[in-house]
């Protein structure tokens, strides 16, 4: 893979040195302060992120790809789809230290002793390794999972795809793990964000079974969990000219492994050292039925601002676009407007003519012909793309994803149609990232507007 | 008579605020889906000079059918018959919401400059043009110089 290693290198590079703190600082001006450019994302931001205060920095956000702004069921307290990492008031980081062989895990004092961190390796019924993690000062932790305790910052359940909502939104397996990862990212510039798999539990311990993948040398001891956790750093970054890379597994300790033959094999793979698990901006992280884009705050400056967002909506509105059938003018709707049935703009999926609602040219259910160019396709209601951190640029929102019809711009359209997400145990497909329907081969339509000649 | 559609009412002003040169379409003041039409017989066809009133009528589903279009001048062209009716795809199953009444008629001119013997509806005619054009050609100036010169619109 030269590509990836090249990558690597460069990353390395570029981020050495001078320029590291030159990175951080930059970094430090546009995560504090008034924050005038993206204060929607901090209308958002759950409720323990700090108050108004000058020094608040941000690291990043956490979006759950799938969800337009919030969950289906709304956002409640650590359930929500997006999550934004905020710099601690104090370093709750914590850093591996002494390593110990016990007989029985469960009694030893790094297991018991509930404010000692501890990774508990079984390696037999009566044989285990036990890595106690002490506090890190210089590094903040967040920790993700399905569980609802405590110790898991951000509650992730499984991402069920738009076209599947209408049934019950109860998934009766879950296929995340309760404490599925936790980041660990420096309190200094340039905040550096790294992933492990699992995360601590309420009594501060990680178990890893008799069945976990897992191996034991001299100096190292590591494993994998169950369905492990996924990482795929797209090269060139989350820009309209990146492009996705390989996905990699990331291990307990937080190493590099290619992927497992099939997600839950009790084999690991190869290890791939000269690759890290240091979050880029773009980063997606899978955990075995949601994944998540890791967006660092330096990274967002390029998303729209939310009055930039409406600034392109207005904009096309005010063209006036016509519905060619109606004569009437079609309004894009944006955040808070009502339901505006027939100004509500439709797509002719086969050839991105935009139309209002009318009932010309059904042949089949599913296909109808554009009374434009006669053309055959599905006829399908325009939504808007509002999570605007899982834009790629700040273009004009002019195109839409096929089948579901979200609308983003086209340097956003075309980039998550090239990313493969995983889905099931071994496979991969390509997802709205609005709504997580899978796409079909053609995966967006350019909108043609017809605009008002009055 | 229900509510005229709002399609309806913006075709209609849009026809007389920017109408389309040689076609002038008024409705009726007693049914608003009613319009008397003239067409100028296009430029070097044979029938140049000539003014050819038509009738056009907008059933009560239109925009998702097509409207209903007669000539009322007699005139010899072969996809028009003695009755005035027009063999035109887009009168019938080429029909699509996203035309108007202006492009139907756009498209009724453009049939006179261009006549199409090869999909006739009145075969008499159409043989004549296939079997000598120049005749057929001078018959069709003929009947303008004969109807549609001079002719006064219908009430």
């Amino acid at each position: 893979m030269p590509d990836t290693k090249d990558r690597a290198l460069e990353e390395t590079g570029r981020l050495s040195g001078d320029v590291r703190q030159l990175a951080g600082k930059l970094a430090q001006e546009l995560t504090t302060g008034h924050h005038s450019k993206h204060t929607f994302h901090h209308s958002h931001s759950p409720s323990h992120a700090p108050s108004h205060s000058e020094e608040a920095i941000k690291y990043g956000e956490l979006i759950v790809v799938g969800y337009n702004g919030h969950l289906t069921a709304g956002d409640k307290g650590r359930r929500r789809s997006k999550y934004i990492l905020w710099k601690r008031t104090r370093a709750n980081g914590v850093k591996p230290s002494k390593r110990h062989l016990v007989s029985d895990p469960k009694s030893s004092k790094a297991v018991q002793d509930s404010a000692q961190h501890s990774v508990s390796y079984t390696l037999s019924r009566n044989k285990a390794i036990i890595v106690e993690y002490n506090q890190d000062n210089d590094t903040d932790m967040f920790q993700i999972g399905r569980s609802s305790e405590g110790p898991i910052d951000f509650v992730v359940m499984d991402t069920i795809p738009g076209f599947q909502r209408n049934a019950r939104d109860n998934v009766t397996q879950s296929t995340i793990s309760r404490f599925a990862c936790r980041i660990i990212v420096d309190r200094n510039p340039p905040y550096t964000a790294r992933i492990f798999a699992a995360g601590f539990d309420s009594a501060r311990n990680i178990f890893l079974g008799e069945k976990a993948v897992k191996w034991y040398s001299e100096d190292d001891i590591d494993g994998l969990t169950t369905n492990g956790v996924f990482v795929m750093k797209p090269l060139g970054g989350f820009t309209p000219s990146g492009k996705p890379s390989v996905w990699r597994e990331i291990s307990v300790g937080g190493n590099v492994f290619s992927l497992r033959e099939s997600r839950p094999m009790p084999h690991k793979s190869h290890q791939i050292p000269d690759e890290d698990n240091i979050l880029r901006d773009g980063t997606l992280i899978d955990l075995c039925g949601a994944t998540l884009l890791w967006r660092s705050a330096l990274g967002l400056i390029t998303a729209p601002s939310e009055l930039e967002f409406q600034g392109m909506i207005n904009k096309i509105n005010a063209g006036r676009p016509q519905c060619p059938v109606g004569l009437n003018t079609l309004v894009l709707p944006s955040k808070g407007s009502l339901n505006m049935h027939e100004k509500h703009p439709y797509v002719y999926m086969a050839c991105g003519h935009v139309h209002g609602k009318h009932e010309w040219g059904q042949g089949d259910s599913e296909n109808r012909t554009c009374p434009l160019c006669l053309e055959t396709g599905p006829f399908v209601k325009l939504l808007m793309g509002c999570e605007l951190s899982l834009y790629v640029d700040s273009d004009c929102p002019t195109f839409c994803f096929n089948p579901c019809g979200h609308v983003a711009s086209d340097a956003t359209v075309r980039y998550w149609s090239q990313v493969q997400v995983p889905h099931g145990s071994q496979g991969f497909h390509t997802i709205c990232p609005f709504c997580s329907t899978p796409l079909l081969a053609t995966p967006f339509i350019r909108l043609i507007f017809q605009d008002n000649t009055d | 008579m229900a509510g005229l559609p709002r399609r309806i009412i913006k075709e209609t002003q849009r026809l007389q605020a920017d109408p389309v040169p040689g076609i002038s379409a008024i409705p009726d003041e007693a049914n608003a889906r009613h319009f008397k039409v003239e067409v100028a017989g296009p430029v070097k066809s044979p029938y140049e000079g000539g003014t050819f009133h038509l009738e056009l009528f907008l059933p009560e589903e239109y925009p998702m059918s097509a409207p209903k279009v007669r000539f009322m001048t007699r005139i010899y062209h072969p996809n028009i018959d003695k009755l005035g009716r027009i063999c035109l795809d887009i009168l019938k199953d080429k029909w699509s919401p996203a035309l108007q009444i202006r492009t139907v008629l756009l498209s009724i001119q453009a049939l006179l400059s261009a006549p199409n013997p090869d999909d006739p509806l009145d075969t008499n005619v159409a043989e004549a043009w296939k079997k000598d054009e120049e005749s057929a050609i001078e018959e069709a100036r003929q009947f303008t110089r004969q109807h549609a010169m001079g002719n006064k619109p219908q009430q």
